[in-house]
């Protein structure tokens, strides 16, 4: 009971006025008290990649791990789950898709139904609209019985602690402890990815956990700064004049896509927008001389011309199509993005492409600071009004789900069944054909963000030269430069008011670097985020790490 | 057969029942009024109210019933409470005034609530005659093929979508677009210092850039009503006025916008009802390029605060309650004003 004490929600202010909005205060926990409700790490080890084409993984001091390369694809895939499990219910899902919508029911998805003897409705909605969407079909409160919701999604959805609470099964009783003999898959999920799905002091989801630890990379094209014979910059002044060599409007070149956030690292601004000075205060990115740098550098890039029009226009402006085609040399985006451009078939239009992720520098060629990121990404909620014999049958097909790389079913889900949707090339790669393309395909998160998947190896997925090699090892030129983020192990949903007035901030802070206002506003500026959300967010957060202080205190 | 309807009930009417009808016409606003029963208007006009039923149905269904959610403007909403939506309502704390007294107090609402008079005010003054002239332009096209077809080729733009128009002008204007490559192209040397222009980013003409859109989308489409009004116009009026001597200016002035004028003014006081949403795609798509400063309008100002992050439906709907009432209260002022200058406004008030 003790515990229950505990795990209060730090709220940011509580007030009686009777008038006053309650929803909204936010809530952060400590997620390390809650190991107890999550399911107990049990490692399964059915899958024995061959030692030959692995490049281990790395553990640094500070205890993260970068995952192990894979050269080659299995010749031999390992059957997890043998026989069908289902009783024959349907189910309905909800999950998001950044690609058209496919034909449901086809053939991919028949066969994967068949093996679980449980039959899902799919239903993937459009990525780019969900967190709309899935506010509106929650706020009618007939949702379905999976709801997928990513992580960047969830502090954005108004009131989403009372969705949380109320609209979703609570799992702790079913998977908290010892679940290896009946979900062994699920057991072999990381722990740190479960802790992240403690909402409240209760197991409420079932995460997708983050096998990279490394934030966003900054890509580039090494093919470009080859050709025209120009080196790798290694501080801020390398980087801006390279910027200008590269600017050319009269070729369509232009150096730099969306920055920021490489920017703000190259700056040494703090990861998760905190961070505790020496003197013990916790300050806000906004309030540092870091942050103040990296934003009068990006105001030089935009003022200079040397960021591609159409992004200096938007932040958000898609600057994939430029980079792939050139007219963008070096932006900042997910890794997912490498492996996509890969997988496009681009080699077969531009053999001389390569795109490869930059090396982190520090503006003064110092120590770089290198981002990471959270241990899960989404979460797979359950509609209370389940059975706990329906629960079962459902984490039967995650447990199915969370086969890992190197098993049938993560190729069956992946790649479709042999001989119609893929065929293994010379090299026993699996190769989608036209009815693989079309029925899997892009389709294919369909399946697996249904629930949790184990980290998994670096591999190609197709003929991509170099592709493995060159990450593991910029991998390992990295690892030790990852640190822990100062809000680890603290589930967080920040208060309504610091999110608005992050919001308003971040409409300023584009004005700033995109030289509409003049940068002798910034003080009026901070304090204006100060006043209107930003000093109670600090608040919310000093007591936030207070809280794991004194647990911490409590527990030697 | 012509015959026959014309003289069948000529002669069956006696001549006697036409003298009170004269006298009657005589004035015509005063006839005596004399309150009929209910069941008698009931007997008389029953068929014309069951027609109406089928349309009531639908807009308190889908119109008067939803509108009592606007409530949720006075309440700290959250529609996940209880086990049902009608649940989450009824277990909603209430607040009274507070997310309007937010509001009120709110910057972003009132830099919102400008941008969005201005960009309303220049639009009905540079956009909303267009049409007119448009329409009063295509009617005097005498060819029938050469007519439809300018007609066909300025309706389409109404048919693209926000998103296809704002790449279409950020392809051809923005700082990638075709007119910068060629300035480019011109000037690779910088010999001439030709700068290229890139109006898509400008905020400073930003309201010029939103309103040629709306130009460029729309004019051809709103020029379809004035058409419809400008065939109910007597031909002979003109044949008549051009004996009399009346010149193309004239015969428009007196005759062609005193044609044209219930129409526009029902138009006007339609637009003056929608001033404070002027749009909310084509704006949402274009504030990242100008800043949230020049391009924040209330629309979008509703959507950041649902779901921009820390968001409140309470407070979207206290924002869009007030344009409501805003709009509510415009348009019955423009009304009333209408009546004042003899027009008929969108009602009139029957005895």
């Amino acid at each position: 009971m003790a515990g229950a004490g505990a795990l209060a929600f730090a709220s940011g202010g509580l007030l009686t006025a009777c008038a006053e909005r309650q929803s909204g205060q936010g809530g952060a926990e400590d997620v390390q008290q809650f190991e107890h409700l999550v399911p107990r790490y049990v490692a399964w080890n059915g899958v024995q990649l061959s030692e030959a084409d692995l490049i281990p993984g790395q553990t640094s001091p500070d205890g993260f791990q970068s995952p192990p390369g894979l050269l080659r694809y299995p010749q031999q895939v390992v059957r997890a789950v043998a026989e069908p499990f289902g009783k024959g219910n349907t189910y309905t899902s909800m999950t998001p898709l950044w690609a058209p919508p496919p034909d449901f029911p086809n053939d991919y998805f028949n066969a994967i139904i068949e093996r679980w003897g449980t039959t899902i409705e799919f239903a993937p909605r459009d990525g780019i609209e969900y967190r709309e969407i899935v506010t509106t079909v929650l706020a009618s409160q007939d949702h379905p019985h999976i709801t997928m919701i990513p992580g960047w999604e969830i502090n954005l959805i108004p009131n989403i602690q009372d969705a949380i609470e109320n609209l979703f099964a609570d799992l702790t009783p079913i998977l908290a402890g010892d679940i290896a003999e009946r979900w062994p898959l699920l057991a072999n999920l990381p722990t740190p990815a479960w802790l992240e799905a403690v909402f409240n002091g209760k197991l409420k989801a079932i995460p997708q956990v983050e096998g990279n630890p490394f934030g966003d990379p900054l890509f580039v094209r090494a093919d470009i700064l080859e050709e025209l014979g120009m080196p790798y910059p290694k501080n801020a002044d390398e980087l801006l004049d390279l910027g200008r060599e590269l600017t050319s409007p009269a070729n369509n070149r232009w150096a730099f896509g969306n920055m920021d956030n490489a920017i703000h690292q190259i700056f040494g601004c703090p990861y998760q927008d905190w961070r505790v000075e020496p003197d013990g205060r916790l300050v806000n990115r906004i309030e540092t001389e870091e942050f103040k740098a990296a934003t009068e550098f990006l105001r030089t890039l935009y003022d200079e011309g040397l960021v591609h029009p159409d992004n200096a226009g938007s932040a958000e402006a898609d600057m994939k199509p430029a980079f792939r085609s050139g007219e963008v040399v070096m932006r900042i985006d997910g890794w997912g993005d490498w492996t996509e451009a890969l997988g496009s078939g681009i080699l077969d239009d531009n053999p001389n492409y390569n795109q490869q992720p930059m090396d982190w520098f520090a503006h003064d060629g110092g120590e770089p600071t290198v981002w990471g990121r959270d241990p899960a990404w989404a979460y797979s909620f359950l509609h209370k009004d389940l059975s706990r014999e329906q629960i079962e049958e459902i984490l039967d097909v995650m447990n199915w789900v969370a086969a890992p790389f190197g098993t049938e079913e993560y190729q069956l889900h992946q790649y479709g069944v042999e001989g119609v949707h893929f065929e293994f090339n010379e090299d026993g790669q699996p190769v989608l054909t036209e009815q693989g393309s079309a029925e899997a395909g892009q389709a294919v998160p369909t399946v697996y963000f249904l629930g949790g998947r184990p980290p998994e190896p670096i591999a190609a997925g197709g003929d991509w030269p170099g592709y493995v090699q060159s990450r593991m090892d910029w991998n390992a030129r990295h690892l030790q430069y990852l640190k822990p983020g100062i809000f680890a192990g603290i589930k967080r949903i920040e208060p309504a008011n610091l999110q608005q007035a992050n919001r308003s901030l971040d409409d300023k802070l584009e004005d700033l670097r995109r030289g509409r206002t003049p940068m002798s506003e910034w003080d009026n500026i901070v304090a204006e985020w100060r006043r209107t959300g930003g000093d109670e967010g600090r608040a919310f957060y000093e007591q936030a790490l207070a809280n794991r202080e004194n647990q911490a205190g409590s527990s030697e | 057969m012509s015959t026959t309807v014309s003289t069948g009930p000529g002669p069956a009417q006696p001549q006697a029942p036409d003298r009170p009808s004269q006298r009657r016409s005589a004035r015509p606003a005063r006839r005596p009024v004399r309150k009929l029963s209910f069941r008698t208007r009931l007997r008389r006009d029953w068929q014309l109210l069951v027609m109406c039923i089928p349309m009531v149905v639908l807009l308190s269904l889908f119109h008067y019933l939803p509108m009592l959610g606007h409530t949720v403007a006075f309440q700290d909403y959250s529609p996940f409470r209880g086990d049902s939506p009608i649940e989450a309502y009824l277990e909603s704390p209430w607040l009274g005034f507070t997310n309007f007294a937010d509001l009120f107090a709110d910057a972003r609402f009132w830099t919102a609530f400008r941008n969005t008079l201005v960009i309303f005010t220049v639009q009905l003054i540079f956009f909303f005659p267009l049409p007119i002239f448009l329409a009063v332009l295509m009617n005097s096209i005498l060819s029938r093929r050469i007519r439809s077809t300018i007609q066909t080729i300025v309706y389409l733009p109404h048919f693209f979508s926000w998103v296809l128009v704002v790449a279409f002008f950020q392809q051809m204007l923005g700082g990638a677009g075709l007119i910068a490559q060629i300035m480019h192209r011109l000037d690779t040397d910088g010999r001439w210092g030709i700068e290229p222009i890139n109006v898509m980013t400008n905020p400073d003409t930003f309201i010029a850039l939103v309103t040629s859109q709306v130009i460029w989308k729309d004019a051809g489409w709103g020029m379809i009503v004035f058409l419809a009004a400008l065939t109910q116009i007597n031909p002979n009026l003109y044949e008549a006025a051009a004996s009399d001597g009346a010149g193309p200016w004239r015969r428009f002035w007196h005759i062609t916008l005193p044609g044209l004028r219930p129409v526009i003014v029902l138009l006007l006081i339609l637009r003056l009802g929608n001033a404070l949403s002027v749009g909310f795609e084509q704006f949402i798509l274009q504030r990242d390029f100008v800043g949230a400063r020049a391009a924040e309008v209330l629309d979008t100002f509703v959507y950041f605060v649902v779901f921009g992050g820390g968001g409140s439906f309470s407070y979207g709907a206290a924002a869009g309650l007030f344009n409501g009432v805003v709009g509510l209260i415009l348009i019955l002022t423009a009304n009333k004003i209408a009546h004042m200058l003899g027009q008929d406004g969108i009602y009139r008030k029957t005895a």
